[in-house]
């Protein structure tokens, strides 16, 4: 019924009203423009509990994530079954020469963290470095490309954890670099710095012998439902009890009191896509009437009622496809460039967000070329010629 | 003026006939003008719940580096010193208005709703209710010192269950007894509970308090109270006014979210404008043998510019009208909450449209209809005369 020798002529049809169609391409590459960016920033928000360890529980206070737990907790975490490993962490935000410049700084006992985390690339010899220099630093890569760090470097770093003689400005010396595993979380930039708990514990003014959190690996996935519980009931009667989670609920949690970013993305491109759809039908619509008679003329010469019909869906898809591919086009482009601006690290545009992109175009081009491609379908031959 | 309004009136009449192409423009806007005032909506209501109990003689006292409540830390001794500093408002038994208070994060069961909430447990000193004398008790006493009694914010009571005068409620591990309900006009506090400061001290083990809270002798005795902290070697404390200290709080939320509504309000406004050359172009089509005849009675060409204009001025601001009350409907008021920057506790706070973001939207529209009628305007001037006569036969 449609052949590709129809293309030209879809082709030409297009450009009968040259502004129209302008318009309605610049509208479909606007709006989808909107939906790369937008759901982007949802699906990157998300990435942290899409991408959790399945053998990590979150250790924290069963009160408040603004409460510590003890230190003395570790060893009794230790011993219960099917634990490998306790790492505790301490959040350490500080900032390089300028206030503007974060540095994301966690505190942990770096070889357990890094020996128990496939996702984190780093070279052994980085970690025994790290064991022997206790003023030790391994540098996210990307943050150390940021800032030009070298191995050796004795980097100042502003804290809002003061020092036990008042001061602020930590100095640490890099050891090493680390990075993601690309083939487990895909290409996102690294942009932890990890710094010895020890170290920072004993050198801290305030609330040393405490931890913000720990993370525990367990032997296999399916013990850590078991382990969460028996991680709980050992410290309920305690000073300290426990709330122990996998770290996918853990980050879904935090994102969740964060705020329903997924709900106000989704009603704002709701928002978006039922105008282009009103823009592009209007577009149709209007292509349709003023080709009353050209139809009348093609079905005359012998073009079958479905072939007319697909010369609108054609056009459709071809409008579309081609605004939605330059809108995502422009955000593959552009979507590094904010990441760096936000995080300090370009990160390309996720994958999945070109996919919905994608299939979102196509419904669209369908749902718009639908009314008209009927009607021209319908259209009899003597009521399109009797059109003055 | 009166052939261009009467033209105008004519033309509007016709709009219904032309229906289609208008409801284009009329949606557009209406999604730029509901989305930004939306988005902006929670910006402006999760500064207003801080801004609200702001005075300007009221200052907050931290740690040099501290960014928020949890982060700091004062000891007892460097307490003693701060509320011994010049500046502050004498108390009338001879100390000052200055409540040291230890800040201490917990988690309740949110009432109505599964999962737990986050809230603050406030220590404050026995001069709390003189610093802060919007303060009120309505319902119950206050605590007593020593005994673990605490009191609840109206709007914490709302939020999370089991917090009525009477009733004993468990925090991070420490029963309490709730003795009464306290509102402090709205803002933050009343999503707290309170107590004693040395008994919640020694219920948490804690030596030290987090901040101090001061009211100063006169709002201009900022600087001496400021200087006279800065210049003592002995301390390492910034000192802020709490309209300030607010402002820190709020400042990166606030900014993300306003960034993200101009960002894509104005992605949307470009595409509305879009709209608008579309609508109007062809709506100057439809009209191009009226045009003509007009031009051929001996009307100007700024009646026929203006009329053009006019249409899409008038369609525009239906739809920011439009998106600005499905907003308003929406969103005005509603209550919403995230997360402080403590991870602590949470801010809950209402959307708030107010007047200068509807008119703001308003602002938007008449730019984007000017800015998109102006092409088809300039065109309907252009038309020659004798050509759109014939194309009529």
């Amino acid at each position: 019924v449609f052949s590709l020798r129809f293309l030209p002529l879809v082709w030409s049809m297009l450009w009968r009203s040259r502004v129209r169609t302008w318009l309605t391409f610049a509208s479909v590459l606007l709006a989808f423009l909107l939906f790369g960016l937008l759901r982007s920033a949802s699906d990157f928000f998300q990435m942290g509990p899409r991408l959790a360890g399945a053998s990590n529980l979150m250790v924290s206070s069963r009160y408040s994530l603004a409460v510590q737990l003890p230190l003395g907790d570790r060893d009794g975490i230790a011993s219960l079954p099917g634990v490998v490993a306790v790492v505790p962490v301490v959040l350490f935000p500080s900032s390089y020469q300028d206030a503007r410049n974060t540095v994301m700084v966690d505190a942990v006992e770096v070889s357990d963290f890094f020996h128990h985390d496939p996702r984190l690339d780093v070279d052994e010899a980085a970690l025994v470095a790290m064991q022997r220099t206790r003023d030790g630093a391994l540098v996210g890569r990307e943050v150390a490309q940021r800032f030009g760090w070298k191995v050796g470097d004795r980097i100042p770093l502003q804290s809002r954890v003061p020092r036990k003689d008042g001061g602020r400005s930590w100095e640490f010396q890099i050891v090493g670099f680390w990075h993601l595993d690309e083939k487990r979380v895909g290409r996102l930039p690294a942009l932890q710095t990890f710094v010895n708990y020890a170290y920072l514990d004993e050198a801290r003014l305030f609330d040393r012998g405490t931890v913000n959190f720990y993370i525990v690996n367990v032997d296999q996935p399916t013990h850590a439902d078991p382990v969460s519980a028996a991680i709980d009931a050992r410290f309920a009667s305690s000073a300290a009890p426990t709330r122990t989670q996998s770290e996918q609920s853990f980050k879904l949690s935090i994102l969740r009191r964060i705020g329903d970013v997924g709900l106000i993305v989704g009603a704002i491109l709701g928002a978006v896509l039922f105008t282009l759809l009103l823009v592009a039908g209007n577009t149709m619509a209007q292509a349709f009437r003023e080709r009353l008679a050209e139809l009348g003329v093609l079905k005359t010469i012998g073009f079958s009622d479905g072939t007319v019909a697909l010369l609108f869906v054609a056009e459709a898809l071809l409008l579309v496809l081609a605004g939605a591919a330059c809108g995502l086009g422009l955000d593959a482009l552009l979507i590094p460039q904010l990441f760096k601006l936000a995080l300090g690290a370009a990160a390309p545009m996720p994958v999945q967000t070109l996919l919905a992109g994608g299939a979102t175009a196509l419904a669209i081009a369908v749902a718009v070329a639908l009314v008209p491609a009927w009607r021209a379908r319908r259209l009899s031959v003597v009521e399109a010629l009797a059109v003055p | 003026v009166k052939a261009i309004l009467r033209l105008a009136a004519m033309n509007l009449r016709s709009l219904p006939g032309r229906w289609s192409a208008s409801l284009v423009l009329v949606v557009s806007l209406a999604g730029v003008v509901g989305v930004m005032v939306s988005v902006l909506a929670m910006a402006t209501g999760f500064q207003k719940v801080f801004a609200d109990g702001a005075r300007p003689d009221r200052v907050v006292i931290l740690r040099s580096g501290a960014r928020s409540e949890t982060e700091s830390q004062i000891t007892r001794d460097e307490a003693d010193t701060l509320m011994a500093l010049p500046g502050l408002a004498p108390a009338p038994d001879g100390s000052v208005l200055a409540s040291p208070e230890l800040y201490y994060g917990s988690a309740l069961p949110r009432r109505g709703s599964a999962g737990e909430g986050g809230l603050t447990i406030r220590g404050v000193g026995p001069k709390a209710f003189a610093v802060r004398p919007e303060v009120r008790i309505v319902a119950g006493r206050a605590f007593k010192p020593g005994l673990r009694e605490v009191i609840v914010g109206a709007a914490a009571q709302r939020s999370f269950a089991g917090l009525e005068p009477g009733r004993r409620v468990e925090l991070g591990n420490v029963a309490w007894t709730v003795v009464g309900v306290f509102e402090s006009g709205g803002d933050l506090h009343e999503m707290e509970i309170w107590a004693d400061l040395a008994t919640a001290q020694s219920a948490y083990a804690r030596e030290n308090t987090s901040t101090i809270t001061a009211r100063l002798a006169s709002a201009d005795a900022f600087s001496v109270y400021k200087d006279a902290v800065t210049s003592n070697p002995a301390l390492d404390h910034e000192v802020m006014r709490e309209r300030d200290f607010y402002a820190l709080q709020t400042e990166s939320t606030s900014r993300v979210i306003e960034a993200f509504g101009y960002t894509i309000a104005g992605i949307m406004a470009l595409g509305a404008l879009f709209s608008a050359v579309n609508t109007l172009y062809a709506a100057v089509r439809a009209r191009r043998v009226e045009i003509a005849t007009l031009r051929a009675l001996g009307f100007g060409a700024a009646p026929i510019l203006l009329s053009v204009l006019i249409e899409a001025l008038a369609l525009v601001l239906l739809g920011a009208c439009l998106g600005g009350l499905v907003a308003y409907l929406l969103f005005d008021g509603l209550s919403t909450s995230t997360i402080g920057g403590d991870l602590g506790s949470d801010v809950v706070f209402q959307f708030r449209v107010t007047r200068g973001l509807l008119l703001q939207g308003l602002l938007w529209a008449v730019v984007v209809g000017l800015a998109g009628g102006m092409p088809p305007a300039l065109r309907a001037v252009r038309l020659p005369v004798a050509e759109a006569l014939r194309a009529q036969k």
